[in-house]
């Protein structure tokens, strides 16, 4: 019986682990951008670009939307939020998103080498269907994030 | 004795016959002469009381409408940039490729010209245009030009290069290279319009501390070009001057790094493009 008992609470221990670990919240994106815009320190001024303009810097994948904020050429500074359809779609979305910033190291290389430390130390993560992007020299950034993936 | 009357009456006959003919001649000449006085003289207008009411009216042959008239041609002057035109609308550059370096990547992104196709890359200049592999295509990367030659069919283009050659020793080899281009342009497709547009001015501040990346010697690049656009009959922009403050500067505050343009002056932009076009039909 108490071998029983053991095993029944070592599975529900190991049932209830599995399950937290895979539990994500969704969150407010447009509430997300609010606070990184206003709150994480950008040298350049960051405008948002329309549908056109994400597509030209992302492949954006089917079912999957975002908004992109990007600075004026003159520094490679940016902030992207994408909502996929399934954790896979932003699996593949973050992927896109790493293509996206190695780009941009090739591009700033010879031309503004200083914002390659930025772009080296870029923040690229998935959140169950959500992939962020933060492109900033500010170290309180990935805090800010982090603040509404809890 | 000879008898008279018998001379007599042959003279009489051929006198008679002789002021016959004479008359008859004269009545002929007078017929001629009249006939042609009497097409030359107006007809007396007869007075409204004179023509009788119940006598029908001829109906007024409406005037014929003037032929439209052949629209006048003129030689279009290429010493000159491109002059205002009336405005068009976005469609108008659904046709257009626009080649050029970070300020053009800026602009596309920034004006909302979502319907151009471009081909830009931060740092390009004249000589990458053909060798450095920039632009992404069915998942290669390849140079501006081989891009161009890939997607031949464009009816415009517009060029802005030379920011990042300001600091080439050789102003003439700028050209060269530029001339280059156009020339590649021209054999891809023979019928596009080609735009050359000015470089943009950096602001005062930028202009002042810079060595390189000055406004006396944009001023000087744009010389060049001009002359180019001139010799070479293509059109040269010049949207240095939709940004352009009174002394030639770009305002402080509408480029973060005095260079690179902020959202509202890329609108600016776009806006002067729209309203200086070339109209192929008026000029030759």
């Amino acid at each position: 019986m108490k071998r029983f008992i053991m095993g029944l609470s070592i599975f529900a221990l190991g049932f209830s682990l599995l399950a937290c670990s895979h539990q994500t919240t969704d969150i407010s994106l447009d509430g997300l951008i609010e606070d990184m815009l206003q709150n994480i320190e950008f040298q350049d001024e960051l405008v948002e670009l329309d549908v056109g303009g994400i597509d030209r810097l992302y492949s954006l994948g089917e079912g999957v939307s975002g908004r992109v904020f990007i600075g004026s050429g003159a520094t490679a500074e940016e902030i992207a939020v994408f909502e996929a359809g399934s954790k896979q779609a932003a699996r593949q979305m973050r992927e896109y998103a790493l293509s996206h910033i190695d780009e941009q190291k090739q591009s700033f290389a010879g031309y503004l080498p200083r914002e390659l430390k930025k772009l080296d130390e870029a923040i690229v993560l998935q959140y169950g269907k959500y992939v962020i992007v933060c492109v900033t020299d500010d170290a309180d950034a990935s805090g800010i994030i982090e603040a509404h993936l809890n | 004795m000879a008898d008279r009357s018998i001379y007599r009456k042959p003279f009489r006959k051929r006198l008679g016959i002789k002021w016959l003919l004479a008359l008859i001649a004269v009545l002929a000449l007078t017929a001629i002469v009249m006939s042609r006085h009497a097409g030359s003289q107006a007809l007396p207008a007869l007075p409204v009381d004179d023509v009788p009411k119940d006598v029908p009216q001829e109906e007024e042959v409406p005037a014929q409408p003037e032929p439209p008239k052949e629209p006048e041609i003129v030689t279009y002057n290429y010493s000159l940039p491109v002059p205002r035109s009336e405005a068009v609308d976005e469609t108008y550059f659904n046709d257009a490729i626009f080649i050029g370096n970070s300020r053009t990547e800026g602009f596309i992104l920034y004006s909302g010209l979502a319907n151009a196709t471009s081909y830009t890359s931060r740092g390009l200049m004249v000589n990458t245009v053909f060798t450095d592999r920039v632009i992404n295509m069915n998942g290669k990367k390849i140079s501006v030009m081989a891009a161009v030659q890939a997607n031949p069919n464009f009816s415009k283009v517009y060029i802005m290069l030379g920011t990042n050659e300001l600091g080439w020793v050789y102003s003439n080899l700028f050209i060269k290279k530029y001339a280059e281009i156009i020339d590649a342009l021209q054999a891809i497709n023979p019928d596009a319009l080609i735009y050359v547009q000015s470089i943009l001015p950096v602001t005062k501040s930028k202009s002042a501390k810079d060595k390189i990346y000055n406004n006396p010697k944009i001023n000087q690049f744009n010389a060049l070009l001009s002359k180019m656009a001139e010799e070479k009959k293509i059109y040269y922009l010049n949207v240095a001057e939709a940004v352009a403050d009174s002394k030639g500067n770009l305002p402080e505050g509408s480029a973060y790094d005095g260079v690179h343009l902020k959202k509202t002056y890329c609108q600016k932009w776009l806006e002067y493009l729209k309203c200086h076009i070339v109209d192929l039909e008026a000029h030759n």
